[in-house]
This record gives structure tokens, C-alpha cells and sequence, in this order.
């Protein structure tokens, strides 16, 4: 097998598509470790101080960690797209290019999204410490951030969706 | 809907009958004190005790402490079905019950540090049964300090030493080591040698890790010791048994310190609001904030007392607590208001309104007649079975009734658990192709058709905004401000219909620009100056931005629901990979019951923030007056009972 071989038998359409199905899962995921991880440990220090603010860190928590189930999502919807989960379908190389450019969106927003509401729920974090009956502000200010990571999840899904191979 | 009218209460009443009165508001719960200002030269005094307070305190932490304690002897296992006890809290305290709980506190505590007096000793007695095990064959008393010329030492050297390397070791001092004893771990020599040269002895020994036995102040043979140790041993686990059976006996009564437990409570919570009153030295006066609704049940309690008692309107410049009034099922939302802020007093309680969208948009968010009937269910089932306070209760009921939706909207777009019949269909029951042909939706598969789902989000967020605006049009109106409603309102309203109906009939347009130039003309009123009139109206029209982003902002409905589904499908998909045998069978329950669950949380959670935010940002950012005090009156202590 030529080098030429092995480079054109790597990039095959469904290579391509299941790049994207791995980046939209990895990179989102990144993310929401990263931020979850960021309000654990904030939490932490509050639960330190007073262990019946648990039920409300836990749902700042929690917030960061809906960008990696989007990138799930994604990646789930581009894997069942490509049949591997019945019987697959052999896509061309601009139908894999088309399903890796359309988990953009949800990785990269999703990465980024993810870390600053961390940030937003980490201060809230702070301000449930301080004052316990906030909390809905608190979740509130974190959620806002969330809007985009939502919005990268739609425009990721619809062109998917609207996918059909060979179309 | 509404946000209820308060009086200001003050009543003047002897200073005995203090605790009395104060008891008998707090039963009514619908009272909130508030602190009665003081000036420096009046003869007004505050009132409270803070010794006593702490006292108090005190007193519950210990009630605290025994009924968990006495929990874990308790036959009653307080399980699903615990529910309050209903009491009367004054006769408790008359007829004997309450010195009898007193008691039982006293004496459980006593017997709790008894045990572990218990349990340290019979550490410490075990722990020396077995330094001692190795040596039970040495026959000598452990203080047994030789004759008159040679030193007897007992002595411990690692197993791994053999009694050559020892003899070896000593070499030629005067002294031999015996073996008289061991077990794996150690080996126990009597190391005999003639007074003097012992110390020597020990030096040579000690290359070779040997420890002096740790026998100070033990008299007796080793198995003499042991006996004694093995005797003493069983009299702790008797005396502990007989401790343990008291405890059983005193938990019988453990409703008796609950009741105790709330009776201080209630207590604390009288000591406490005594701070905000003021006193001279024969009368308290006393401020608070009622109900209106509520002015006859206080009027007639007061009544039973000598007091004189006045109740009025609130001034201009004081700010009463909230109390909102709302039907059975509004209600259960109040907390979600709460949790952004209460409107301020005399404003409009948008709660009414609010349930009703956020009802509608939880179940487009949540469409699954699975998961809405676990929530359902499970939320109804907690109140029925815990009997659990009024927040917690209203916190269930919302969920509850968002269940519901959830499941009429699962009806309509054909979700039971995501797909679960459909891949049911297809991987077990053999039917090729049911995944993609088999129809369960009323309406149609968001899965399948997102673009409408999408547009349904969209037009519920048009009717939300628009609600919005219409309450705003409402405060407006009754206000007076009828011109602004008109201005600021009526005409996006106008400019809205004309863009509809832009799309239906070809003179729509003619509307929208109607509407339009209306915003234009009338955005700079406020303004002098005719050009400063004109880039205010233009500055106004620039607020189409922002409805058009709250409008985008409703296509989370659609994401959420997405995300629901696919995960729904994902467990679906790999629960029935199996196929249709047993281990595929076995499989599929165990991954559907997990998959599912877990599911069913991070969706209510996201599905609760987001259904919340909408209201928040979207819904109040048009008219609300936040800011309101909740209305909060002293009440009695009810985390065990309920007063009769």
C-alpha cells in the first residue's frame, strides 16, 4: 500500500462524519468537565461552612454540565444518521465533510459556554453562601449564559436532522 | 392572583399576659411582628431575653440529640408513611407529659454517655487481652521481680529471631533468655540474668528488636489476668445490653420528645419575637403587619385579652410584607416567583398567569407520557405519603401538575419514554423498519419534523411575550397612563398584526407600516425638541431587536425536547441490543430502568431552569415590580406535629 493509499482509505466520508460525531462529544464534553469540575470545587468550600446548602450547589453543579450532553446528543444523532447503529450506509466525502462542519457549532460554543457559566455559577455559589433564599438569582444568571450553548445545539441538529444520505 | 391588602397591627397589653398573647397570634399564623421602634427619651423599653433564648436553644439541642438517638432503638421504623402528630401544645406542657419528655431526655443522654464510657473500656480491655494471649503460658507473675541475686524480665523479640541468635547475642554475660511463650506475630522470653547485669543484657538484646513487655501495674499471672480481663469483658457487653434495652424501652415514647421538640420550638419562636416588642414596666406594645381578610379571627382572639388594639392602613412611606393569594393550582407556583423576587406590595401578582404558560411550555419541553406520569406519580405519591410541610408540599404538587403536561404533550407528539415502543417493536418482537414507520404521535415526531416543532416553540413564545405586554397594558391602564399603554404597547401590537398578516394578504404590510410609523411618532412624546422627538422614536423602534431575541430565545423549547428524546433513544437503542432471549431481556430491564431515571432527572432540572428563565427574562422583563418582602408570620414550630 502507497502512502497515497493509506491517506485517501482514511478519508472517507464516513471517517469524516464520525470526526465530527467525536469532536461535537469530546470538545463539549471537555467543557462541561471542566466547568462541572470548576463548581465542584467551589461547592466544596461551601459545603465546608454549612452541608444543608447541598440540594442547591448541586443544581449550579449541574448547570455546566448540559454542553456535553448536547455534544452527545449531536454525536448520537450523526452516529444514527450514518446507520452504525443498524445498518450503515456508505457516505461520500462531502456528506462526511457536510456532518463534521454541522457538530461545529455545538463543540466549539458548547466548550467555551460551558466554562464561562461555570464561572457564573462558581460566583453563585458564593452568593448562596452569603445569602441562601437567592439561589434563584443565582441559577438564573447561570442559565442566561446556557442560551447559546442551546442555540450551537440547534443550529448543529437541524442541518443533521434534515440529513438523509444519498439525498 | 392577587396580591393581598395588609393591616398594620399594635396592640397595647399587660406585660404578664405577654406570652400568652403572643401564643395565641402565632396559632393563628397569620401575623408578622415587626420591630417597634424606639425613641430614646419615651419610656419604651425593648423587650427580650437573650439568656433565656439561648437557654432555650440549648434545651432543643439536647431534645435534638436524643431523638436521634433514640431513633435508631425505635421499633417504629419512621419509614414512607410518617406523618405528623397532631397535639395541643399548651396541654402538653400542663398535663405532665412535658416533665416526663424532660426526663426521657435526661436519662437517654445519661445512658448514651454511659455507653460510650462502655465502649472506650472494652477497647481498652481487649486491646490488653491480646498484648497478653502470647504470654498465657508464662506461668511467673507479670510482676514478678526475681530473687535476691538475678532479675527476671519478661521480655518480646520478632518470631523471625531464632533462640541461637539470641544465645549468640547475650555471649557471655550472666544471664540466660528463655522461651515461655508466643504466637506469630511475637515471640515472649523471661530474661533471667544476675542483678546488675541487666541492663547489659538488654543492650545486646535490643540489636535484635526486642521490646520490654508493657506490663506496668499488672499483677498476676498472664491467664490470671486474662480471666479477670475475659470477666470484666462480659460484664461491660451485659451492662451495654442492659443500657441498649432501656434505650429500646425510652424510644417507645419518642413521639413524647418530638412533641417536646416542637413545644420548645414553639417557645424559641415567642422568646425570639418578644425582641421586636417594647415594653414599660406593666404593658408591652406590640407592631405588626395582618392580613386584611384576616383583621376579624385577630380582631377575636384579641378579644380573649385586656388589651386596647388598633388596626389601619399602612402609611405612605412603610412597605408591608407580601401574601399572595392564588387558586389551588396557581399556588403551587407562588415558589417559583419566589425564587426571582415578590412583586412589590400593591403591584400586579402575575403567578396566575405564569402557572398557566409554565404548565404549557414544561410539558413542550418535557413531551413524554413516560416520564411525565414517573414525575406525576411520584411527586403526588410523596404527598400523599409523607405528609410533608406547605413548601414542600407546593414544590411536589408543581411538579406534579407539570407531570401532567408532560404527559398530555407526550400524547400529542408521540413520546413514551423517547421511542421505547418503537425500538421495543423493532428489536424484540422482530417487526423490521418500526423504528422509522411506526406512528405513536397524535400531531407528528418533533424528531422527524423539527421545523414545525420549532415553529410551535416560536408561536408560544409570541403568545408569552404578548401576555406579557398585555399585563403591562393592564398596570398601564389602571395606573391611568392610558396614553403610554397606548404609545409604548398598543402600537408593536399594531406593527406585530400588520407582519402576520404581511404573510397571509399583500395589505398586511400596509398595517405593519401603520404600526411602524406609530412607534416612530410617538417614541420621542416625552421629548421638546421636534428633532430630539424624531431620534427618540427611531431609538424606539430600534426595541424590535430585543423582541426579536426574547422571541428566538423560545427555540430552547425545541432543543430541550430534542435533547429529552435523543437521549430517551440512545438508552432505547441500547437497552434492546440484546434481542429478543433472556440475558437481552434481563439486559433490557436493568439499562431501560437506569437509562431512564437518570434521564428523567437532568431533564427536569434543565426542563426547571429553562421553563423558570423564560418566565424570569422573557415574561417579567415586560411589567414586573420586583423588590416584595415576603410575608412571613411567626408561626409554631411544626417539624413533628401539627397543632390541633
Amino acid at each position: 500500500m502507497t502512502f497515497m493509499e493509506f491517506f485517501t482509505g482514511l478519508f472517507t466520508g464516513n471517517n469524516l462524519a464520525l470526526t465530527g460525531a467525536a469532536v461535537a462529544a469530546i470538545v463539549a464534553g471537555m467543557g462541561s468537565a471542566k466547568g462541572v469540575g470548576m463548581v465542584g470545587e467551589a461547592s466544596t468550600g461551601l459545603m465546608m461552612e454549612d452541608p444543608s446548602k447541598f440540594g442547591k450547589a448541586l443544581i449550579l453543579q449541574a448547570l455546566p454540565g448540559t454542553q456535553g450532553i448536547y455534544g452527545l446528543i449531536t454525536a448520537f444523532v450523526i452516529i444514527l444518521k450514518m446507520g452504525l447503529l443498524g445498518t450503515p450506509v456508505t457516505l461520500t466525502l462531502g456528506e462526511g465533510a457536510f456532518l463534521l462542519f454541522a457538530a461545529m457549532p455545538i463543540a466549539i460554543v458548547g466548550y467555551f459556554s460551558a466554562i464561562k457559566q461555570a464561572r457564573v455559577a462558581a460566583a453563585g455559589i458564593n452568593l448562596i453562601g452569603k445569602h441562601p433564599g437567592e439561589v434563584g438569582k443565582a441559577i438564573t444568571a447561570a442559565a442566561l449564559v446556557e442560551t447559546y450553548a442551546i442555540f450551537a445545539l440547534l443550529v448543529s441538529l437541524l442541518p443533521i436532522l434534515f440529513f438523509t444520505p444519498g439525498a | 392572583m392577587a396580591v393581598i391588602k395588609m393591616k398594620k397591627l399594635s396592640v397595647f397589653a399587660h406585660r404578664r399576659d405577654a406570652d400568652k398573647l403572643l401564643r395565641r397570634l402565632m396559632r393563628l399564623r397569620c401575623v408578622e411582628l415587626r420591630k417597634t421602634e424606639l425613641n430614646e427619651d419615651e419610656a419604651l423599653k425593648p423587650c427580650g431575653d437573650e439568656a433565656k433564648c439561648a437557654e432555650i436553644e440549648k434545651r432543643i439541642g439536647r431534645v435534638s440529640e436524643a431523638i436521634t438517638l433514640l431513633s435508631k432503638y425505635s421499633e417504629k421504623k419512621k419509614g414512607l408513611s410518617s406523618s405528623r402528630i397532631s397535639v395541643r401544645l399548651d396541654k402538653f406542657r400542663t398535663d405532665g407529659s412535658y416533665t416526663r419528655a424532660i426526663s426521657i431526655v435526661d436519662e437517654a443522654l445519661k445512658i448514651n454517655a454511659r455507653i460510650a464510657e462502655l465502649n472506650s473500656e472494652e477497647t481498652k480491655q481487649k486491646t490488653l487481652l491480646s498484648t497478653l494471649a502470647p504470654w498465657r503460658t508464662y506461668e511467673l507473675p507479670l510482676d514478678h521481680e526475681g530473687t535476691e541475686k538475678t532479675v527476671i524480665i519478661p521480655i518480646t523479640i520478632p518470631p523471625s529471631v531464632s533462640d541461637e541468635r539470641i544465645e549468640e547475642a547475650l555471649g557471655d554475660t550472666a544471664g540466660s533468655a528463655s522461651r515461655v511463650g508466643g504466637d506469630k506475630t511475637v515471640s515472649c522470653f523471661a530474661l533471667i540474668c544476675h542483678r546488675g547485669s541487666e541492663d547489659e543484657a538488654l543492650r545486646k538484646l535490643s540489636n535484635l528488636g526486642m521490646l520490654k513487655a508493657p506490663f506496668d501495674g499488672l499483677k498476676g499471672t498472664a491467664a490470671q489476668i486474662m480471666g479477670s480481663v475475659k470477666k470484666r469483658l462480659s460484664l461491660i457487653l451485659a451492662e451495654k445490653e442492659k443500657c441498649e434495652k432501656r434505650l429500646r424501652e425510652l424510644a417507645k415514647d419518642i413521639e413524647l420528645l418530638e412533641i417536646l421538640y416542637d413545644a420548645e420550638g414553639t417557645a424559641l419562636v415567642a422568646e425570639r419575637s418578644k425582641e421586636k416588642l417594647a415594653m414599660t414596666e406593666l404593658c408591652i406594645l406590640l407592631e405588626g403587619w395582618i392580613p386584611e381578610n384576616e383583621t376579624e379571627r385577630v380582631q377575636a382572639a384579641l378579644s380573649k385579652f385586656r388589651c386596647a388594639s388598633e388596626i389601619e392602613d399602612p402609611g405612605e412611606d412603610e412597605e408591608p410584607p407580601v401574601l399572595l393569594k392564588n387558586n389551588f393550582f396557581a399556588r403551587t407556583f407562588e415558589w417559583v416567583l419566589g425564587m426571582y423576587s415578590y412583586p412589590k406590595y400593591g403591584s400586579f401578582d402575575p403567578t396566575f398567569i405564569m402557572s398557566i404558560f409554565y404548565f404549557i411550555i414544561f410539558g413542550l419541553m418535557f413531551a413524554d407520557v413516560g416520564y411525565g406520569f414517573i414525575l406525576t406519580v411520584a411527586c403526588f405519591g410523596a404527598i400523599k405519603l409523607l405528609n410533608p410541610k406547605k413548601g414542600m408540599r407546593n414544590f411536589l404538587a408543581m411538579f406534579g401538575y407539570c407531570g401532567i403536561s408532560s404527559m398530555i404533550m407526550g400524547v400529542l407528539f408521540g413520546a413514551y419514554f423517547g421511542n421505547m415502543p418503537q425500538a421495543f417493536a423493532e428489536n424484540m418482537l422482530g417487526i423490521e423498519g418500526a423504528t422509522s414507520t411506526m406512528q405513536t404521535a397524535v400531531l407528528f415526531d418533533p424528531l422527524v419534523d423539527p421545523m414545525s416543532f420549532l415553529i410551535i416553540s416560536l408561536a408560544m413564545g409570541g403568545v408569552h411575550l404578548i401576555a406579557g405586554m398585555a399585563v403591562q397594558f393592564y398596570i398601564l391602564c389602571k395606573k391611568g397612563e392610558w396614553i403610554d399603554a397606548l404609545c409604548d404597547i398598543a402600537t408593536w401590537w399594531l406593527t406585530f398584526a400588520g407582519i402576520g398578516l404581511a404573510v397571509l394578504f399583500p395589505w398586511g404590510k400596509y398595517v405593519a407600516i401603520a404600526g411602524v410609523a406609530s412607534i416612530v411618532l410617538t417614541g420621542g412624546r416625552h421629548e421638546k425638541n421636534v428633532i430630539m422627538k424624531l431620534a427618540k422614536g427611531l431609538l424606539a423602534l430600534y426595541g424590535i431587536v430585543n423582541y426579536a431575541a426574547d422571541l428566538l430565545s423560545y427555540s430552547r423549547i425545541l432543543a430541550l425536547g430534542l435533547a429529552a428524546s435523543v437521549i430517551a433513544q440512545v438508552v432505547n437503542t441500547m437497552g434492546t441490543m440484546g434481542g429478543p432471549n433472556i440475558v437481552g431481556f434481563l439486559m433490557m430491564v436493568v439499562i431501560f430502568i437506569i437509562g431512564h431515571l437518570l434521564n428523567l432527572v437532568i431533564n427536569v432540572l434543565g426542563t426547571f431552569v429553562h421553563a423558570s428563565r423564560l418566565q424570569y427574562i422573557e415574561f417579567f422583563g415586560k411589567f414586573f415590580e420586583d423588590g416584595g418582602k415576603p410575608f412571613t408570620p411567626e408561626e409554631p414550630s411544626d417539624k413533628y406535629t401539627t397543632e390541633q
